[in-house]
């Protein structure tokens, strides 16, 4: 099954033989080519190059062809401060700074950097024709805040009426760059809206539900899909978000994954999120990233959810904690072996000492379980025959994770993977089930 | 030794500036101080207005969303090193944007980069006593701030009239352990002898040990009952010298906890929709994964 359609099937909340699984890289590709952020987003060459090199390394089933929400707002005059890193910021509000609304215009093709985006998607359509695409529009709640400021909150109050005129045009910034972008080949438009985490459900029926829907309403009519995808600590705002009809909501990692599950699949409404982007991504490792994983797919279930980082990939973000996560979706194995290590950390490393034996070599292999695991069992046949010829000089251990014993030898051992052979207490050999000349000559030198 | 960061917060207009300016003035010339200033619109503004203080300081400008936003915390990790490591003050004040999640600061002091060079020491929410009630829109995220609070500075009293009471009284059914200031043009007193001020009366007196702190932040969307989270503090209490938060102790209630060492406060309030979150400062073991330590106490 494609990308597209496992992900179809995951809008309409049809059960799927896998989550499906949508990366958000966005500068983060421009480190896969070598970039900076700045050149990233300013190219259209290394936005392909940037995506073809993460649909390559991480096996997405969707993907956002850029990741830029202040496009919208440059156009419209805001002042941008670029960075190498990250995507730029906004740092001026023309309407705060004596602009007049009925000044500003729609976009066309042809202003700011619409085109570059444009054109990296009808390459990247061609290239990938299963893939689906994800084209990303500023919601219009923070377009408008782009374009007022903070002042938005308390003009919310003061001055509704003009509030909602802003809210008007920013919905028309958000449908014609939809149109672009879908008639450029994306499948899916994110509506990207976090400054709407910042108000109360009143507030967001007011002021956000009537515009978003609007918007949702016209993708729906070129029969395209619509995700309304808003980071930050947005729990207050998951029922209105549903009630305005997309076909899907994304949060990140401030929300419970199961409260939105919940919520969500009552409101008929599929689901993305929510992994922990700092924490566990950027700042942790492969065997992090797996068990972050593995806890949201067990959260959100095949029906309707769709597993995905929590927000924008940082730009640094280690390419094999990635590779973890999309190693994990497609392989149930992995999946069960990163359920077994969840619960270790208040379990301690078994103390060795006493445990090692001059003269001989200990194997120490690391499995889930080789009773009822194929790899596993590969892995510890393959040592039993290539220690045969080393008689008694060679003691074999198996340590199942199955068993808190078996983590905490695993703890003490340094592994990080599974199956992995220790020899003499160092690792050898991790997930691949290694030549029987290899393992033999690895015996012979630890004698 | 790390170094204590204090952090200002508030929504656009509070007074955060103000606030800043009044504490440079008052400690700029005593202490090596770094300053960082967040603002998620146009800080060139605010920015110059500190500089035109006259006192000795550092200064941090942030200038994108980078502590509000979860996918830019990593860049924010890697300035705040720099910024250590270049200047190495004695404290750092931060001003944070009005947007920003104070708890989402917290985490990344657990990162690799910062643990025990920072940590999170205080922090002042500095609210608008006049348009407290007008907020309507933006009411959770202020809540938010104010529950996190060790002091809630009630700015502007002299232009909110007779409704000051009622600002100080919503505020104490929101953070019920929160010290309150009332003031105008941002100015309390700075008398450390006085507890609105004297940001770590315990650490301070253990100055003489120097121990070496750090902060940690425990999110969890798991319920725990009352009695497994009095478990669980007791569990802590040797490793955690403070630790204040909201904790999911039911469906439809939360408890608040605040404490110093062996002494401990529980209150029940009212359900609000945000996952239980616990910020702690001690000396800690810096392998142990503490969510997953409070997770091991919940009974769902």
């Amino acid at each position: 099954m494609n990308g597209l359609s496992i992900l179809e099937k995951a809008f309409k909340l049809e059960e799927t033989e896998r989550v499906p699984w949508v990366p958000f890289v966005g500068v983060h590709g421009g480190k896969l080519i070598g970039v900076d952020a700045e050149s990233y987003l300013k190219s259209s060459k290394n936005l392909v190059d940037g995506i073809s090199k993460a649909v390559e390394l991480y096996k997405p089933d969707g993907i956002p062809v850029a990741f830029d929400l202040q496009i919208e707002a440059e156009i419209l005059g805001c002042k941008l401060i670029w960075s190498k890193e990250n995507p730029p910021a906004v740092v001026s509000h023309p309407l705060s700074e004596g602009v007049e609304l009925k000044s500003l215009s729609l976009p066309e093709k042809t202003d700011g950097r619409i085109m570059v985006v444009l054109e990296a998607a009808s390459i990247l359509r061609k290239k990938y024709p299963d893939l689906a695409l994800y084209g990303l529009i500023t919601g219009p709640f923070t377009l408008a805040l782009h374009l007022l400021g903070s002042d938005i909150f308390m003009k919310m109050f003061e001055e509704p009426e003009y509030i909602a005129e802003v809210m008007g045009f920013c919905t028309q910034v958000g449908i014609r760059h939809s149109e672009m972008l879908m008639e450029s080949g994306c499948d899916v438009i994110a509506v990207v809206d976090p400054m709407t985490s910042q108000i109360d459900p009143m507030s967001f029926e007011t002021f956000v539900s009537p515009y978003v829907g609007e918007i949702f309403n016209k993708i729906r009519m070129k029969g395209k899909y619509s995700s309304l995808f808003v980071c930050g600590n947005a729990q207050q705002n998951i029922e209105v978000m549903c009630n305005c009809h997309p076909d899907n909501i994304s949060i990140d990692e401030n929300i419970p994954l199961e409260y939105v599950r919940d919520l969500a699949l009552k409101k008929g409404i599929s689901f993305g999120g929510n992994l922990k982007l700092t924490s566990v991504l950027l700042l942790g490792n492969e065997l992090d990233s797996q068990m972050e994983a593995v806890s949201c797919l067990d959260l959100g279930g095949k029906k309707g959810f769709i597993l995905a980082p929590g927000c924008d990939l940082p730009m640094d973000t280690p390419v094999a904690n990635m590779q973890a996560v999309s190693g994990l979706v497609h392989d149930e194995y992995l999946q069960e072996v990163a359920r077994k290590l969840e619960h270790t950390s208040s379990l301690k490393p078994l103390n060795l000492e006493g445990y090692w034996i001059k003269g001989k070599v200990i194997m120490d292999i690391i499995t889930l379980d080789s009773a009822s695991c194929a790899p596993c069992q590969y892995m510890v046949e393959a040592v039993k025959q290539a220690s045969i010829g080393f008689g008694d000089r060679v003691i074999i251990n198996e340590h199942k994770i199955k068993e808190k014993v078996g983590i905490r030898m695993m703890m003490a051992l340094g592994v990080n993977n599974v199956p992995t052979i220790c020899i003499n207490g160092r690792v050898a050999f991790i997930s691949q089930i290694p030549r029987k000349s290899e393992l033999e000559k690895a015996i012979k030198d630890a004698l | 030794m790390s170094i204590p960061l204090r952090l200002i917060t508030g929504f656009l207009g509070s007074g955060k500036t103000t606030f800043l300016m009044n504490y440079l003035d008052v400690f700029s010339s005593s202490r090596k101080i770094g300053v960082i200033q967040n603002e998620f619109s146009s800080s060139s503004i605010d920015g110059q207005l500190i500089r035109q203080n006259n006192g000795v300081y550092k200064m941090l400008e942030v200038n994108n969303g980078s502590v509000f936003c979860v996918c830019l915390l990593g860049s924010f990790i890697d300035s705040l090193a720099a910024f250590i490591e270049d200047h190495n003050p004695d404290e750092i004040i931060m001003e944070a944007s009005g947007m920003s999640d104070p708890i989402s600061i917290g985490q990344i002091f657990q990162s690799v980069k910062l643990r025990n060079k920072v940590y999170l020491d205080y922090s002042w929410t500095i609210v608008d006593a006049r348009n407290f009630f007008n907020m309507k829109a933006i009411r959770s995220r202020l809540e938010h701030q104010i529950r996190i609070a060790n002091t809630v500075v009630v700015n502007k009293i002299d232009l909110a009239g007779n409704d000051i009471e009622f600002v100080v009284e919503a505020i104490k059914k929101i953070n019920p352990f929160a010290s309150i200031e009332r003031s105008s043009y941002a100015r309390i007193s700075f008398d450390w002898k006085k507890k609105a001020f004297n940001p770590s009366p315990i650490i301070e007196s253990l100055e003489s040990c120097k121990p070496d702190l750090q902060s940690v932040v425990i999110k969890s969307s798991r319920i725990i009952r009352i009695e497994n989270l009095k478990l669980f503090i007791d569990s802590i209490k040797d490793e955690f010298i403070r630790v204040k938060g909201f904790v999911n102790t039911d469906k439809d209630k939360k408890t608040i906890v605040q404490g110093i060492f062996d002494d401990y406060s529980y209150f029940e309030v009212d359900w609000f929709p945000e996952i239980t979150e616990l910020i702690g400062v001690g000396t800690f073991n810096n392998s142990e994964d503490y969510t997953k330590k409070f997770e091991a106490y919940c009974n769902d």
